[in-house]
Order: structure tokens, then C-alpha cells, then sequence
């Protein structure tokens, strides 16, 4: 048999297809998302946040370059071109999600959080090795977030 | 190791009116039967607060009281401004022992950080001649100071509580706040699972399993500190390895000299089989250092006879002036390879880093939103659900807005992403040998093209001197020869330096690698901690028997080795994979596993257990009668329980009906006018 016919011999039989899952990055998991979502609110002034606020901050806490860069516009030391925001489509989703969850409301100007979200960040408070990395890129920042510096950061004010 | 409350009071002063709850204490169970809102956790947590381990439920300094203990009560139909409240305890361990202890909960004059004690019983037998002592607690020191109430605290109840490490690597006591959560459980978030409530702003590691391991008086405890001590200090040795060798290697690799054999790595197998040598480039090709020196060695021997004019060698500077010109040409050409090589390697190399620094902060996230998974448990903060809680629609896996088709989960993702770290990590250990490899190649050539244009130079200045002189190009040679063979020689001393200062390293690390391996692989019991741990588990399937606990088959729930926790066919239960009344069954099982198993063990349980409302989630009266039962038995071995219910107190006599336990069945408030 020649080893074409053996081949042909071999592969002659049912395939199954199966789909397998797939991975995803960890920061497209709600259960991930969520908690980080609702220490952006708090970090904002007042405890609320507009959408803007909360893009920009979500940028931030994405890596320490991001989070040194708002730093440093917050306290005058770059112009606003000089830090690019990023806007993330996923954010939005999870504020939706949020919404859903009852871990926060909107108040027709502002996302604030429920007592739902407080308890739940109380959780994450406590536990001293959870979200590190965003929680220490939050302190880097020199105040809760106004929207009047993110207006001026985003060109419209 | 022993504590038992004998008395405790609250007292409340408003106004002229002053209440108080006074609730005594005997060995067995205690039941205190009252209606809701009638007192009974602030009576419990009035316990809590006297031992100063309220700190356990939060890391506020807000006192835990309601506003009637703090702000305003209701006394005979009025309501009045509280001015003054403080808890007390009358606390025994051993048979005459007996420690009274008072702390302000509202007060001007006192801070809520102050405990005043007595030696003596006080509340049962007023102050007599007990001199007061006063320690602080709650602030920085309490456990380790001698005027601070929980390093007190902590002989009285005979407690040697050791050191664990905390989130910064470094060794600290394991504070009394961690072990309370296995000896109160508190009404509101006790219940959700096993110590469900634990301080973990303290930073400590592990918590639940230090505790666990304390409570139980495990070896692997002990044997947990002493290894992580070893850890610390092979990393430091680790550390100091590899900065002795990275710049040994970066030193010689500037001259052109390339080092084989000398591992980057400790390792206690020195000198190693094959020794550490240098190389150096030599007419392209490297050779072994001793080799290139005996060369050179004879060269210079050569030349060392007298100086020739230059009358009698112009001919051979001529031949050997073109002969350099050609190989310094062909070094140039070699560099340039050299050097776009080394560009591309670090180029490479530092897109293995970015790539590595992205499935870091991943598995990281990964890692977070595992334990924030847990947080889910209890049903009113579960954020990782298949379904929207508002619609009932499916929800997407992940927040891509797209169908991607069927996700991991959590915990396979994670393992995928600590395969791609292996996998990268081998890749950039590879990239890292080849860029050295490639630098040092570089950097030989490099010093090979300076010494030919020398060489050059000084040839170009023999055949322009007059034909008496001695030739420029010869002394130059000979200069140039014992230079470099002082500066090899040089490197061959400074390897046999660093063979001596790895070989005390490699000491060291023997001690190191064989005190590890005596004391077993992580997580490893002895066979007395094993023993325990059957024991234990045994205890555990037992009561959920006797409890009616359904979720599955108490026979086929384990303790785990390594966190001591429940699991079935070797993965941990999680509490939402029970109903919730099995999950209160479960945390009965096994906090009263856990004291009752030191009736049988020598363990460090002080013999003290106190639930607030045991009978959550509408569990039936079957299973709290099964455990109260149970719990009346502690008084056989001397152990104490103290338990608050707003069980009937009809309902629960008949529950323990020829039991014996000590009822205290309040009518109206607990906190109740006293006569002045």
C-alpha cells in the first residue's frame, strides 16, 4: 500500500469537533472588574463619578506608567497633551453590570455607590492581598479625582 | 490553656438611672434565651470587647455597641442620654485564677484603649483588697509589651502564642484577634462560613491556618516558621550568589573574556565537577585562558631578545604591517555582525520581559479574582454569577461585549497562565544566555581591534624611524604582550577569589538545603499532627451526621492537609456549593471540633466557645437540638459554651430536656434598671 492509501486507510474515520473553552485576560472578568470599578468611584471626589472620571481612572490603574502620568498632570507637572487617556468599551459593561448587581446607582449625574458596593469594598479593605497593584496606584494619586481635572484632561474644560 | 467567663456585666449610665446586665457563667453550656433586640449580642459583645478581641470583626476603633449602649436608651418608658457605659469580665483559667477586667465602651474620663484589672474576683465578690492595674489595648504593642493587656492576657490563659510571617516577610506574633474568630462567632457575618470574619488587615499569612495550626498545637506550626526562616535566607543567599557571579561575568565579559561553568545558581556541590574556566577569543576562535596565556607567555619570550634596528626588520614590519590592516578589516566586518546580533538579542530579550511583566500582572489578577469569588459566598455580595439578577438573562463570561464561545474558568485560566510563565520564563533564561554570550563575543572582538590598531600604529611609526634605531614595533609588542598577560593573569586570580567566596556561599547553602529537607515539604505533617488531624475530621463527620447536614454525604468530607479546611474528593467545599443552613452546620462542626478534639489532644484551645444565634437560616430545631446536646457535654470535661438564642426559652428547655445546662431566660431587656 502505497503511503497516500495508508494515510486515506488511517483518516478514514468520524471527526469530532469539539469546542474548547478559551482563555481570557483577567481584567474581562466581572468578578474582577467589578471591585476595581467601584474603588475608582471612591476615589473620585465626593465618592461619585461621572463616566469620564471613571475612564480616566480606569486608565490609570492600568499600569504605574499610566498611574505616574495622571500623577503628574494632577500636580502640574505635565500638560494635559502629554497624557494620553486610553478609553476602555469593557468599563462601560462593567458599570452596566454594576448597576445590575446594586453595587452602584445613578443619580442622573453621577455613578455613587450603593450600600451593596460600600459592604463589598469593605471586603476588599480587608483583605490586605487582594488588588494590591490597584490599590497602590490609587494612593499614588494626589487627591480624589475632580471632575474639573478630568475636563481639562480630556480637552473640554 | 484554659479561659472561662464567669461573669460578665454591662453598665450603662443615663441621666440618674443606671443599667446593667449581669450574667454568670458556669462550666458547660449557657444559654441565654431572649427575644430579638433585647440584648443578647450586646451582652456577648461585651464579652468580646472586655478581652480586647473586637478588633477581630473589623479594623475600626468604633466601639461595637448599638446606640442604647452609646447614645440613648430607653429606661422605664423614657428615653435617656447614655453619659457613661463600660464592659466587664470576671475571667478564670486554672482552678483559683482569677483575672477581673474593665473597660470604658462610653466615658470622659476614661479612653475605651485603657483595661483596668484586678487580680481577683470583683464581680462576684466585690473589689476587697485587689490592687487595680491598668494595660492599654488596641493600639500598637498590646501584644508584646509588658503594659499591654493582650501580652497579659496571653499568660493568664497560659497561651504561648508564636511568630508568623506577615505579608511584608516579616515575623510577627499571631495576634489573639486571628485565633477569636475559631472562639466567637458573631451574629451578623459569623455565620457565612468558618471564620468568615477574619481581621485580615493585620497582614498576617494564612490566618485561618496559623490559627488553625495554633488551636490545634500542629508541629508543622513550629516547623511552618523555621521553614519560612530557611526560605528567607536561601533567597538572600540566592541573591548575594548570583550579584558575586553576575559581576564577575559582566567584569570579564567587558574585556572580551567569556566564563563557562559557573553557575549562576547556588548550589551546594562545590567546587563543581567541572571547574569554572575563562576563554578568549584567539584568532577567532575561544580558547581556554590557560592556553592563550602559554601563547602569549612564549611570544613575549621571543621577543624579549634584543631589541633589532630597524634596518634589519623593515622588510618583516612591512609584511606584518599589511597583514594587521587586512585583520583589522576583517574585525570591523566581524563587529558590525557582532553588534547588530546583540541589538537583536536584547530586543528580543525585552520582549520576553514585556511579555512575562503581562502574564505576571494576569495570574496576579487572576489570583485576586479567585479570592474575591469568595466574597460571593454569602449571597448578598455575589458578583460572579451566570445569570443578571435584575432580568434573568444569561451573562457573558467576560466583558468583551462579544460572544467568544466557551470560557475557562477561573481556575483553569489561572493554571494556563502559570504554564505560559514556565514556558516563557525557560525562553527568557535562554534569550539572556545567548545576549551574554553574543556580548562577550562583542566586546572580544572590540578589545581584539584596539590592540591591532596599536599593533598598526606602532608598525607605521618603525617604518618611518631612521634604520639605527630600535624598532618602535618591537618594543611596542612587548608591552603590549605583558599587558595582557597581567591582565589575564589578573582575571585567573579574581576567579580563584570568587571560587573561595562561593565555595563558603556553597556551605551555606548545603546547611540550608538540609535543614529544609529534615524538616519536611511544605505543608508536611508529622505523624502526631496527622493523627490529630483523623481525629479531628472524624469529630467533624460525626456531628454533621448528627446535625442532618444533606448537602452531600458527611462520610466523604475531608480536612485538608494543607489548610485544614473542608473538602470533598480532594477540592475544597465552597460555601456556596451548600445550602446555607448546611453551611452553618458546617462552621458547628467544626469549631466544636475543634474544642472538643482537645479533650482527647493536648492542644492550645482555651476550652471557650461563644455563638451568637447559632440558629440561623431557619434551621430546624432538630439539628439545634442535636447541638445543643452536644454542647452541654462540654461541662463533662470542664469546658465552657456560651450561647445567645431567640429560641423560646419554652422551645429550648425542651430541647435540652435532661441535659444539663444552665438556662438564663430574660424577660424584656437585658440591660435592666438597678436600684442605686
Amino acid at each position: 500500500m502505497s503511503t497516500e492509501q495508508e494515510l486515506d486507510r488511517l483518516l478514514d474515520r468520524p471527526f469530532v469537533f469539539r469546542e474548547r473553552p478559551g482563555p481570557a485576560a483577567g481584567d474581562l472578568r466581572a468578578v474582577w472588574r467589578l471591585p476595581v470599578l467601584l474603588m475608582l468611584v471612591r476615589a473620585c471626589r465626593g465618592e461619585k463619578a461621572t463616566p469620564e472620571q471613571l475612564h480616566v481612572l480606569n486608565w490609570a490603574v492600568r499600569s504605574s506608567e499610566s498611574a505616574e502620568s495622571l500623577a503628574a498632570f494632577l500636580d502640574g507637572k505635565v500638560r494635559p497633551e502629554e497624557a494620553i487617556v486610553r478609553f476602555e468599551p469593557a468599563l462601560d459593561r462593567a458599570v452596566t453590570l454594576a448597576r445590575g448587581f446594586e453595587l452602584l446607582a445613578w443619580n442622573d449625574r453621577y455613578w455613587v455607590l450603593t450600600e451593596r458596593g460600600r459592604d463589598l469594598l469593605r471586603k476588599v479593605d480587608g483583605q490586605a492581598e487582594t488588588l494590591l497593584m490597584e490599590k497602590a496606584l490609587l494612593k499614588q494619586l494626589p487627591g480624589p479625582l475632580t471632575q474639573a481635572a478630568v475636563k481639562k484632561l480630556l480637552g473640554r474644560g | 490553656m484554659t479561659l472561662r467567663i464567669r461573669e460578665s456585666q454591662t453598665t450603662v449610665i443615663a441621666g440618674e438611672k443606671r443599667l446593667a446586665d449581669s450574667l454568670h457563667f458556669v462550666d458547660g453550656l449557657n444559654l441565654i434565651c431572649a427575644e430579638n433586640n433585647m440584648g443578647k449580642t450586646t451582652a456577648l459583645m461585651s464579652i468580646l470587647y472586655a478581652l480586647g478581641w473586637e478588633g477581630m470583626l473589623s479594623p475600626s476603633r468604633k466601639v461595637p455597641f448599638p446606640p442604647a449602649v452609646t447614645t440613648e436608651i430607653a429606661a422605664s418608658s423614657e428615653r435617656l442620654l447614655v453619659t457613661e457605659s463600660y464592659a466587664m469580665a470576671e475571667l478564670e483559667a486554672g482552678a483559683n485564677d482569677r483575672l477581673t477586667v474593665r473597660r470604658a465602651i462610653k466615658s470622659e474620663s476614661e479612653k475605651t484603649e485603657l483595661v483596668r484589672t484586678w487580680k481577683g474576683p470583683v464581680l462576684s465578690q466585690g473589689p476587697g483588697e485587689h490592687k487595680s492595674q491598668d494595660y492599654f489595648v488596641r493600639t500598637g504593642g498590646s501584644a508584646k509589651r509588658e503594659a499591654g493587656f493582650h501580652h497579659l492576657l496571653e499568660k493568664f490563659m497560659g497561651w504561648e502564642l508564636p511568630e508568623v510571617t506577615n505579608w511584608d516577610g516579616g515575623a510577627v506574633k499571631l495576634y489573639m484577634e486571628v485565633v477569636a474568630p475559631f472562639l466567637f462567632v458573631e451574629q451578623t457575618r459569623g455565620w457565612g462560613w468558618i471564620a468568615s470574619v477574619m481581621p485580615r488587615y493585620l497582614r498576617i499569612k494564612d490566618p485561618e491556618r496559623r490559627a488553625t495550626e495554633f488551636l490545634l498545637s500542629l508541629e508543622s506550626l513550629t516547623r511552618a516558621s523555621e521553614r519560612d526562616a530557611l526560605l528567607a535566607q536561601r533567597e538572600e543567599l540566592r541573591g548575594s550568589w548570583r550579584a558575586s557571579v553576575d559581576a564577575f561575568v559582566a567584569q570579564a565579559g567587558e574585556k572580551g573574556v567569556r566564563v563557562e561553568n559557573l553557575p549562576r545558581n547556588p548550589t551546594g556541590d562545590w567546587p563543581p565537577p567541572v571547574l569554572p574556566t575563562l576563554f578568549l577569543l584567539h584568532e577567532n576562535d575561544w580558547q581556554p585562558i590557560g592556553a592563550v596565556l602559554s601563547a602569549l607567555r612564549r611570544e613575549l619570550n621571543e621577543t624579549a631578545q634584543e631589541i633589532p634596528r630597524v634596518e634589519e626588520v623593515a622588510d618583516q614590519v612591512g609584511n606584518e604591517l599589511a597583514v594587521a590592516e587586512e585583520r583589522a578589516s576583517e574585525l570591523s566586518g566581524l563587529i558590525g555582525g557582532a553588534a547588530r546580533d546583540v541589538r537583536e538579542q536584547m530586543a528580543e530579550l525585552q520582549s520576553l520581559d514585556e511579555r512575562l511583566d503581562a502574564l505576571s500582572q494576569d495570574k496576579a489578577r487572576y489570583d485576586d479574582a479567585i479570592r474575591l469569588r469568595e466574597f460571593g459566598s454569602s449571597e448578598d455580595l455575589s458578583i460572579d454569577r451566570s445569570n443578571c439578577p435584575t432580568c434573568e438573562q444569561a451573562l457573558p463570561a467576560t466583558l468583551l461585549g462579544v460572544d467568544v464561545g466557551p470560557v475557562m474558568t477561573l481556575e483553569e485560566n489561572r493554571t494556563l497562565i502559570a504554564e505560559e510563565v514556565k514556558t516563557f520564563s525557560v525562553m527568557r533564561d535562554d534569550a539572556r544566555s545567548v545576549l551574554l554570550a553574543s556580548r562577550q563575543r562583542l566586546a572580544a572582538l572590540q578589545s581584539d581591534l584596539k590592540d591591532i590598531r596599536r599593533t598598526i600604529r606602532s608598525l607605521k611609526t618603525t617604518l618611518t624611524q631612521s634604520a639605527e634605531a630600535p624598532s618602535q614595533a618591537a618594543i611596542a609588542k612587548q608591552v603590549r604582550l605583558g599587558d595582557r598577560i597581567e591582565e589575564f593573569n589578573e582575571f585567573e586570580i579574581k576567579l580563584a577569589g570568587l571560587g573561595s567566596d562561593l565555595s563558603e556561599q556553597a556551605a551555606g547553602y548545603r546547611r540550608i538545603t538540609s535543614e529544609l529537607a529534615d524538616l519536611g515539604e511544605r505543608g508536611g505533617l508529622t505523624a502526631s499532627d496527622k493523627q490529630k488531624l483523623t481525629a479531628f475530621g472524624d469529630l467533624v463527620r460525626e456531628q454533621l451526621r448528627d446535625f442532618g447536614f444533606t448537602s452531600m454525604p458527611p462520610e466523604e468530607v475531608q480536612l485538608a492537609q494543607d489548610t485544614y479546611l473542608p473538602m470533598r474528593k480532594d477540592v475544597p467545599i465552597r460555601p456556596d456549593e451548600l445550602s446555607a443552613s448546611d453551611r452553618v452546620r458546617m462552621v458547628w462542626a467544626y469549631l466544636v471540633g475543634l474544642m472538643e478534639i482537645s479533650r482527647t489532644f493536648e492542644t492550645a484551645h482555651p476550652g471557650l466557645l461563644i455563638l451568637d444565634e447559632p440558629g440561623q437560616q431557619e434551621i430546624s430545631d432538630d439539628s439545634l437540638r442535636a447541638l445543643f446536646k452536644r454542647l452541654a457535654a462540654a461541662g463533662g470535661f470542664g469546658q465552657q459554651v456560651i450561647v445567645a438564642t431567640s429560641k423560646p426559652a419554652a422551645a429550648v428547655n425542651k430541647m435540652v430536656e435532661n441535659a444539663e445546662v444552665a438556662l438564663h431566660q430574660i424577660d424584656g431587656y437585658l440591660l435592666k434598671p438597678q436600684k442605686s
